[in-house]
Order: C-alpha cells, then structure tokens, then sequence
C-alpha cells in the first residue's frame, strides 16, 4: 500500500512510476543505472565522504579547469510531463559556494544534457544571478521561464523537491519541504527531442580556469509519477 | 383498526431492550442484551457471539481523509495520518520495527536484492572479487523455492577467496546514526574440514579479504568456536568476539544482523532466533577505518584444499531508520 497524493492506495505500476536511489554502493551507476556526463577534466566519483547519517553518496566534481563539469542522470530523454503528477527530490549539497574566483552553476532537477538544459524543471544557483539565491526554472525547447527563490544558497545538505501537477501547466519548487515559488510557462511536455529530459543534476564551471575545485554531493533521490491514465 | 405496539410484560431480563417488530406486530424484547451504561470512553458496542458488549479496545472519535486505523498500543485504536510532505506522496506504507508509517526517503534506507539478473552485480551494482581459484556464478542453484541467486566458490587454492558487497573500499556506511537491520538469505554448500578448511563471513563488512578493518558479521570455521557460528564487530582493525552455541550448517537460513540505534549493541539471528549480542567496537565514526557495507566472503585457509567450499546467497535486503531526518 502507498499514499498517492490524495489517499492510501494499492501500487499499480500500470499506473505509477515509483524510482528510489541511494547510492550505496560501489559505482556511480548506483542502483537505477545512472549516466555520468563529464567534460573539461570533471570527474563522477563515489564519496567517501560517509559518516553515521550519510550512508553512501556520489560526487560531481567539476575539477579547476575552465568549463569543467559533471552531471549525473537517468538518460538524456527519458521523460516529458503532463502525463500526471511528478514529484523529485534530490538530497543533495554543494560544497562550497560559487565566487568570482571559481565561479559555477549548479542545476539540480531534470534536465537533458548535463549542463544548462534546453529542455527540464530545475533549480539552478550561480553567485551572480539573483544575488546567489536559487532560481527556480522550466525550459522547453530552449526557452526557459526562470523564477526567482529568496532563499540563497548554502554549502548545507537539502532536500530539492519539484512537484509538477498532472497536466504540467505548474510546477511548484521546495527547498526542505518550504515551498520557493511555481513557475508556470515552459514546462516540458511534447514528444522530441528537444522536449524530453530525465532526472539529473549537473555542476558546470565558468569558461576560465578557477582557483578552486567545485562539488555536489548527492545521498539519495526519489521520484514518484502518478500517470493520470493508466499505461 | 387497533393496533398493538407494546408487549404487555412487567418484568424482563436485564439488558434486554424493546424493539419494534414490524406495523401491526407487537412489539418484544430483544435476544441480546445491550449495556445500560456507557463507560470506558472511546469504546464501541461489540457483538460478542450472543450479545452486545462494550469493546475492550478504544477507537478515536474522529479521522482525517486518508487516515490509516491500525492499532497504537495494546487494546487501543488510533490512525497513522497521510503525510505532510511532498517527497512521501508515492512512498509505501511500511513498518519503522515500532508501528506503522509512510517510507520517508529522508529518515529511512531501505535496499532489496534478490539476485534476479544474469551477473553478480545484481539489481543493486554489487562489487565482486574473486581471487586465486576462486570463482563467481550466478543461479547455480535455482530451484522452486531459490529464485536467483549469487554463489562464491573458493576452488582448491590456497587462501583463494570470493566476496560479494555493496562498495568494496568504498565503505558507504557506519553507525550509530539510526537502527539498522540486514538480513541475508544465504546456504554454505559444505562445511569446513581439517582436509578443506576455509572461513566464512556474512553481515557488514569492510574488506575484500579477511582480516576487515571494520564490520559487524557472522563468521564461521571449524577450527573456532568448535564449528559454532562466532559473531564479531570490528572498528578500526579492533574485533570484539562473542561466541555463539549455534552449529553451522549446510542448510538455508536468514542471516540477521540488528544494530541498534546509538549502535552500542548488535543482536545477531539465525532464522529469527537469537545467537547472541556484540556490544563493543561496532563502527560509528567517519574514516575508512571504521566503514563498511554488507557483504559476504568466502576463503581458503592457507594451504591447497582437498575440495572447493562455497556459500550460496539467495537475497538480502537491509532497511535503517535514521534517528534524525537527514
């Protein structure tokens, strides 16, 4: 039996899509079979990081060299919405903050290409847009609806929640359950390419040579569909 | 046209209560007797096989939409209320080892492995290692009743050993940050002999190969502990060591290890029974000395082996409930 949004229900996986990982394990493909997209010396790597509440994660790390990154993801275009309700969370932590020196965007949600995605709902922060607070946004076919959030960013574990309703005409954003605004335009929800994206986080450095290596580190992620009409 | 509606009868017995029986029919006495006062709040009226009595359980007076009615103490009737927050609208309903809730992903681990696959990697990305004469296979034993399953076999060499874990040197996890339980399904094919000896581990574990530098875990040899199952927790290198009565054997059981929550005490089962507690040197701090992950190992003793010994895993599933939300 699980809670389907509204009431108790028995599990019909004709109708419901229910993805759980932690990464406990000993590659980043975790359970689910994750991709890792790197380029300019990013690097995917298991944590070892682990202490009594954080028990196995992975790590982006985008490296010092100029546009480097790292992403991780369920596919490049495995999903668009408005088939039913779609909740993410992804537990995550940055660990440090993006600065003139080493300056990079972090994009945690779905996405499609492991970086700034031209299709997906995200959360994305970089130090110089929206005064370093996080900008909640939906992109279809690159044209993206950015909304600002007044909660800035920080280097503490969150747990980032979107919860796009079932039609995919809103999708709303939580940081540890507060919510951080909706947006309401640009949610992806055509078939083709440049409409699909997957579940993924991404860290992508500035184009210059920064000072500092910058990481996310990722403990868990869920993701529960509800299909509006059974498959 | 007169009609009768009360039966003319001055006395009754106690509890009975009058009830119509139909227009035109005088009415009568019911067979079950009813409670003439209400007492215990919150209890209900209970058909008790002939008559109506007040429930010894409690029931609450009102609920919420989506409320689950379970029990919540001993003759008591309460409700699990749906959850709050987003992350737990899909999550199953499961029990926490204390009453039921909602899975919530950021309280609660929970991982299943039934070996249903055509690698030893499985459905969860087990790390494996098979060193010297050592090997892997995968359903060797299939029968109606071992769906899938992962088998480490030593061959004859010396030392020669097979593991199977989630991590390696990797170590995702120690304790003390919630309870903790993993269970292994598993079987040794042969027991261990002065001819054929090798030793076997099953639980947390640290290592490729023995010794662990960390791991809370069944071990078993013919040498030690007269053949019983020996339980052991290992912190940076240090092993605390508790013996067990239980003999090894080569049939299946469910190996079970429970850590507790501040992890000061682990109970180990064999198919649900106790075979004793480790309460020292259980891992809980952060390093790689003190981390580990569930696996199970099998190897050689020094010395070519007259035959090969292996153990059969047929599933495993391990759930923690972390203490704080993370």
């Amino acid at each position: 039996m699980e809670y389907n949004g509204t009431l108790p229900a028995y599990y019909n996986f004709a109708k419901e899509i229910f993805l759980y990982e932690d990464w406990i394990q000993n590659a980043s493909t975790g359970a689910l079979g994750w991709n890792n997209t790197t380029a300019s010396s990013g690097t995917v790597v298991m944590s070892t990081n682990v202490s009594p509440t954080v028990v196995g994660n992975v790590n982006l790390l985008t490296s010092t060299t100029a546009s480097g990154r790292a992403g991780i993801a369920l596919g490049t275009a495995s999903m668009t919405f408005g088939g039913g309700r779609c909740i993410i969370t992804w537990l995550c932590k940055l660990s440090r903050l993006s600065d003139a020196g080493s300056a990079y965007t972090a994009y945690i949600g779905y996405g499609n290409n492991g970086t700034a995605p031209t299709a997906g709902v995200y959360f994305s922060y970089a130090h110089g847009t929206n005064g370093g607070n996080w900008v909640l946004n939906a992109t279809d076919a690159s044209s993206n609806t950015p909304t600002n959030s007044s909660t800035a960013a920080d280097t503490s574990w969150h747990k980032f929640t979107i919860d796009i309703n079932a039609a995919a005409t809103s999708a709303e954003f939580f940081i540890d359950g507060v919510s951080q605004g909706t947006v309401a335009s640009n949610i992806p929800q055509a078939a083709g390419a440049t409409h699909t994206c997957s579940p993924q986080c991404a860290i992508v450095n500035s184009g210059a040579a920064h000072a500092s290596s910058s990481e996310m580190w990722i403990d868990a992620m869920q993701m529960y569909q509800l299909l509006t009409s059974q498959r | 046209m007169a009609t009768i509606n009360c039966l003319n009868e001055p006395t009754v017995a106690t509890g009975k209560i009058l009830q119509g029986q139909g227009v035109g029919v005088a009415s009568n006495f019911s067979t079950a007797t009813y409670p003439a006062i209400a007492t215990g709040t919150g209890t209900i009226l209970r058909a008790d096989g002939t008559n109506y009595v007040a429930s010894t359980a409690t029931y609450p007076n009102t609920a919420a939409s989506a409320d689950i009615i379970y029990g919540t103490g001993s003759n008591v009737i309460g409700s699990l209320a749906a959850p709050t927050t987003r992350w737990q609208v899909g999550t199953r309903l499961n029990y926490s080892g204390s009453s039921p809730n909602w899975m919530n992903f950021a309280k609660e681990i929970y991982l299943y492995e039934e070996w249903i696959n055509s690698a030893a990697a499985g459905a969860l990305g087990w790390f494996t290692q098979n060193g010297g004469t050592a090997t892997i296979t995968v359903n060797d034993v299939v029968s109606p009743t071992v769906v899938g399953n992962v088998t480490l076999n030593t061959g004859t060499g010396a030392s020669a050993n097979a593991v199977v874990a989630l991590g390696d040197n990797l170590r995702p996890m120690t304790f003390s940050g919630g309870r903790c339980v993993l269970t292994f399904l598993a079987k040794l094919t042969r027991l261990s002999t002065a001819a054929s000896r090798f030793i076997t581990t099953i639980g947390f574990i640290s290592n490729s190969g023995l010794p662990f530098s960390a791991g809370v875990y069944f071990r078993y040899s013919d040498n030690a502990n007269s053949g019983n199952w020996q339980m052991l927790a290992t912190d940076a290198s240090s092993t605390t060591t508790t013996n067990s009565t239980t003999a090894a054997d080569t049939n299946w059981h469910k190996y079970t290890v429970d850590i507790n929550a501040a992890a000061t005490t682990a109970t180990l089962y064999i198919d649900g029974v106790s075979i004793g507690t480790v309460g020292t040197t259980i891992p809980q701090a952060t390093g790689t000395t003190h981390c580990c992950q569930p696996g199970c190992e099998i190897e050689n003793a020094s010395g070519t082996q007259g035959v090969s010994s292996s153990i059969s895993v047929d599933a495993m599933w391990m759930y923690q409930l972390l203490t704080t939300q993370r």
